[in-house]
């Protein structure tokens, strides 16, 4: 019987598929030291973005961790391509799309008795429990401290659906069976206002380590009430499986092939004082007050593999990134045709700030409405750059190119006041649009090509010597 | 977008904090020495970032 994914299948065929790709440290390092963002910033700055595993990192009390930490995993769209199933030399829209289809699939998650789970192999509960034993990485100068980065999932209580979204948890100086945790999706909002409203602790799970296809999956914008655990069945290509968790048994099911997940409640209206953070936008955000997670058990497998997103780097923009891409250009179909041929949304807005569409255009203006329907989709983007087809979105040479040679900024961009962003950019409550398509209704020099049939009939290698 | 203003701590560094917390009852955590003050306890407040 084939294993079900989990991390290590996918370790074992993508270091088998791109050894070169997958980098294994050996000596130790201090990750709440910087060492780890740093050997990653080092590679950034080569263009290297390999998937990272430390074998070993310190905890948190500078003794050798028993968790070895990963990172970078989803740095590179080639590998989130691969960890979907999908063809990574397919990076561009073909990537965006395939990721919308399986977001389509979903599928019924399996139960896995509590003692057949691997990630009950070890458990920690109570008393027992110290997250100093972690290898938490500190990813910033100026951040709040150690910081775990990847999903938290939290149950719907009126529908039972589990959310699963990236939520920061920092740790917690004062006491080392706490973290305190930045909810900020709007299903888990949700649900904390539930609570909340009852005065009842929220139960909230982290799980530090699957299947890289678990957390794309989790990134999929589906609607309010629907359950992540399904969701990310489409996205595994096989469904879920799923374990009572030590906590609450049936109650809360945590994912049976999991590396590590802590458990733990959110008290109602606790709040402390947390962040900053160098964030998706490669800024701070601020300190403020966030609910805490009070933890009551840390399950794991024996030799269990911590995961860890690079902040405001490429393994953070590419998460989302691909997901926004396919959903908007879905609707966008949906609403205009085949009037739309790409989106994109740029490494240099973070992968959330710059959403590049091209069009089929066929008549004036309707750039703009294409915009407007974009603004709606993608909450987080504040601006919005239109071209022709010709232009490749994945070329951001090109998108300026056609910005600077066919916008007249009197009447082709323009500014919405007084609308929310999320982010805290000078652009403040405004979002732009700026149509960068050929006008129609103005005389225009086309664009200079060699003929087509002369690419044709010319061979490269005839005239090389290859 | 949430308007920010900036804090130094004694420790000589600065750090951004959420104005929503500007007027609220708790003390801020400098992320560099971890000393806990007010926000009218700062070395600086600078709120030209607002």
């Amino acid at each position: 019987m084939t294993a079900s994914k989990n991390l290590r299948t996918f370790l074992a065929e993508y270091g088998a598929a791109f050894p070169q790709d997958y980098l294994t440290i050996d000596k130790p390092i201090e990750p709440a030291e910087y060492d780890a963002t740093a050997i990653l910033e080092h590679l950034d700055r080569r263009g290297e973005r390999p998937m990272v595993l430390f074998q070993q990192p310190s905890n948190l009390v500078g003794e050798l961790s028993s968790v070895p930490l990963l990172m970078n995993v989803f740095a590179t769209r080639a590998r989130c391509a691969f960890a979907l199933g999908l063809d990574p030399e397919q990076t561009g829209l073909p990537l965006a799309l395939g990721y919308a289809e399986k977001g389509t699939h979903p599928m019924e998650p399996v139960v896995v008795r509590a003692d057949e789970a691997p990630v009950h192999e070890v458990i920690a509960s109570g008393d027992q429990v110290d997250l100093r034993e972690l290898p938490i990485p500190i990813h910033s100068e100026g951040d709040f401290g150690p910081c775990l980065t990847m999903t938290l999932a939290v149950k719907d209580p009126v529908s039972g659906a589990y959310n699963v979204s990236f939520i920061k948890a920092f740790y917690d100086f004062d006491d080392p069976r706490r973290l305190r945790i930045t909810i900020h999706s709007p299903d888990s909002e949700r649900a904390l206002a539930y609570y909340e409203e009852r005065n009842l602790p929220m139960p909230i799970v982290a799980v530090l380590g699957h299947h890289p296809a678990f957390y794309l999956g989790s990134m999929g914008l589906t609607p309010y009430q629907e359950d992540d655990y399904h969701t990310i069945g489409g996205f595994l290509g096989e469904p879920l499986r799923l374990t009572p968790s030590h906590t609450w048994g049936s109650d809360f099911m945590v994912p049976a092939d999991a590396e590590l997940v802590i458990e733990g409640v959110v008290p109602p209206g606790t709040r402390m004082i947390a962040d900053p953070f160098g964030d998706i936008t490669r800024q701070y955000q601020a300190q403020t007050l966030r609910p805490v997670m009070n933890v009551t058990a840390v399950t794991r497998r024996r030799d269990a593999i911590m995961q860890d997103v690079f902040a405001g780097h490429h393994d953070h923009f590419t998460a989302g990134q691909i997901p926004k891409e396919g959903t908007i250009y879905n609707t966008l179909r949906r609403r205009f045709g085949d009037v739309v041929t790409a989106v994109h949304m740029p490494y240099s807005g973070c992968g959330r700030l710059a959403c590049y569409i091209s069009i089929d255009k066929k008549r004036e203006g309707q750039a703009k409405t294409v915009a407007m329907a974009a603004l709606l989709e993608a909450w987080t983007v504040e601006v919005c750059v239109v071209v022709d087809q010709v232009i490749d979105v994945y070329s951001e040479q090109d998108v300026i190119w056609a910005t600077l040679v066919n916008v007249d900024p009197s009447r082709d961009v323009d500014l919405l006041h007084n609308v929310p962003n999320v982010f805290t950019t000078q652009m403040g409550g405004s979002k732009v649009i700026i149509d960068a398509t050929r006008p129609l209704d103005r005389t225009m020099p086309e664009m200079n090509r060699v003929p087509q049939d002369a690419l044709d009939r010319i061979r490269l290698d005839d005239y090389l010597g290859r | 977008m949430d308007r920010l203003f900036n804090v130094t701590c004694t420790c000589g560094k600065s750090f951004p904090v959420d104005y929503g917390i500007r007027f609220a009852d708790v003390d801020l955590e400098c992320p560099y020495c971890r000393t806990k003050f007010r926000v009218e306890q700062a070395v600086r407040i600078d709120e030209r970032w607002g």
